[in-house]
């Protein structure tokens, strides 16, 4: 075997652990998004001691579908913005905690997308005087229809000032996908 | 002692990336989604510093100052230096001064806001990475001529790394998946090694082969993935020499203890093409593997061990 080059992997080393030891913010807990992975490696199904053995031949369906399928497969623990933020970050000096802070956001425009399988929705997030004064749709990619939720969850984010949305009946993956994008807009604000 | 393990697992996107991670564990459900907070944090603070189409971003405003000395962040240095040293490594095959190319070649679109960005450089100055010194007392990075930054290749790889660091001393066994950039530690739910398929990069619903991965990382480069809108003949892999898309692979995978070191090394083995693409990866004690243009696998010497 080969003998590695230590002098980069020392490097690596060197790099990640300054890098993490300096610390970084840590933010609100994010929604999920399911979206299709495009990725070209992926983490296949996990019980690879079965039927894999046929997994070098492009031919094998079963196990083609059985990874795209763990790909796409999104997470049934999704997250909620009104858990209360469990800020106990690591080597991180300054936190943002689940009590709202003054000026926890930075004035300007900042963009969130959302996705599921059929589409997504992409926001606007409108900061000003670390409000939240507007949380605009700027795309809406679906087949659904935006009225559904458009302006009724960007005026619940305004008032209630949040991401904590509820969730229209009959249009839950857009109302997921809006909570996504905002949570996501609002995410950059706070960073 | 074989405590009950279920699999969690949580997808955002980041850096136009769907960045999946899934935590194998026997913890409670509340320290695993505390772990995901902090290991998307990293993937946010990474974007932030390193996303070359947001101007506000570090690097972005870091790329507007020519010929002064400049004080950066800590991960900005650190990682102008690693690419720095797999651009001397590589005779500058891996170069992080290919902003301006790819932006020539239509790369240039923020995938947020979906504004373009057009750098008013002139074409004809030919920047290498040897315009970039950094200044270790001072903290400070000189750009001696106006070029444009792209830490594209190993941002995605050292916010898996820094995310992997996070997780590393809570769970037993966790994988990250940021597009194609993957770090697996221990096992998963099953109490098997996490597996990983390597798209085809022809039928790319398919795998072409899927190998075992522990405690590893693992980046494939591929030309399919972001062809130029501008031009039919060029991908997001240029070589910094000729300026042009190498045509001969199609697909490079490689395995390295980090994932930054992967990422950098697999861009930089595409560019070299199979034979001295193979013979770095090699020479570098790097496991990995090659698909040519004719969906030829070329291996180097232990990677069959992990193939499943």
């Amino acid at each position: 075997m080969a003998k590695m080059d230590y002098k980069m992997v020392a490097l690596c080393a060197a790099v990640v652990g300054v890098i993490y030891s300096t610390g970084y913010f840590v933010t609100e807990p994010q929604a999920v998004v399911g979206a299709q992975s495009t990725a070209p490696t992926s983490i296949v199904s996990s019980t690879t001691n079965n039927s894999s053995t046929a997994a070098s031949s492009p031919q094998n369906n079963s196990v083609s579908s059985a990874a795209s399928s763990q790909v796409i497969k999104s997470s049934s623990t999704s997250i909620t913005s009104n858990t209360t933020t469990k800020s106990k970050a690591v080597a991180s000096q300054k936190t943002t905690t689940s009590s709202t802070p003054k000026s926890l956001y930075k004035d300007g425009t900042y963009y969130g997308e959302g996705y599921n399988r059929i589409g997504g929705i992409q926001v606007a997030v409108t900061i000003k005087q670390g409000k939240i004064a507007s949380a605009e749709i700027t795309q809406c990619t679906t087949h659904y229809r935006q009225s559904a939720i458009d302006p009724a969850l960007p005026n619940q984010v305004v008032a209630r000032q949040s991401d904590n949305i509820d969730f229209v009946s009959g249009a839950t993956k857009s109302s997921q996908d809006f909570q996504n994008a905002v949570e996501q807009a609002l995410q950059q604000a706070m960073s | 002692m074989n405590q009950i393990k279920k699999s969690y697992s949580k997808s955002v996107v980041y850096m136009d990336t769907v960045v999946t991670i899934k935590i194998a564990t026997s913890l409670p459900e509340v320290e695993v989604n505390e772990g995901f907070t902090r290991a998307f944090a990293a993937f946010n603070h990474v974007q932030k510093v390193c996303n070359r189409f947001d101007p506000k971003s570090e690097i972005s405003r870091l790329s507007q100052h020519i010929g002064v000395a400049v004080p950066v962040s800590p991960l900005l240095f650190e990682t102008l230096r690693f690419a720095l040293e797999v651009a001397i490594s590589t005779d500058g095959v891996f170069d992080p001064t290919i902003g301006h190319t790819l932006e020539e070649f239509g790369f240039n679109r923020n995938y947020l806001s979906h504004t373009i960005l057009k750098t008013p450089y002139s074409t004809a100055i030919n920047a290498t990475y040897e315009d970039i010194v950094l200044d270790e007392k001072n903290h400070t990075v000189i750009l001696k001529k106006p070029l444009l930054l792209d830490l594209g290749a190993v941002a995605k790889g050292l916010a898996v790394d820094l995310a992997a660091k996070d997780l590393f001393s809570v769970f037993e066994g966790f994988a990250i998946d940021a597009g194609g950039d993957i770090y697996a530690k221990g096992l998963n739910e099953n109490n098997t090694p996490w597996g990983i398929g390597i798209r085809h990069p022809v039928e790319q619903d398919k795998i072409i082969c899927s190998l075992k991965l522990c405690d590893a990382a693992i980046c494939t480069s591929g030309s399919y993935e972001r062809r130029s809108p501008l031009d039919e003949n060029s991908h997001h892999l240029i070589d910094p020499r000729t300026k042009l898309s190498p045509n001969e692979v199609l697909s490079c995978s490689v395995i390295a203890p980090f994932a930054m070191m992967a990422d950098a090394f697999s861009t930089a083995t595409f560019i070299l093409g199979l034979e001295k693409g193979i013979a770095k990866l090699e020479e570098n004690g790097l496991e990995g593997l090659m698909i040519s243009s004719t969906l030829d696998i070329s291996l180097t010497k232990e990677m069959s061990r992990l193939l499943i």
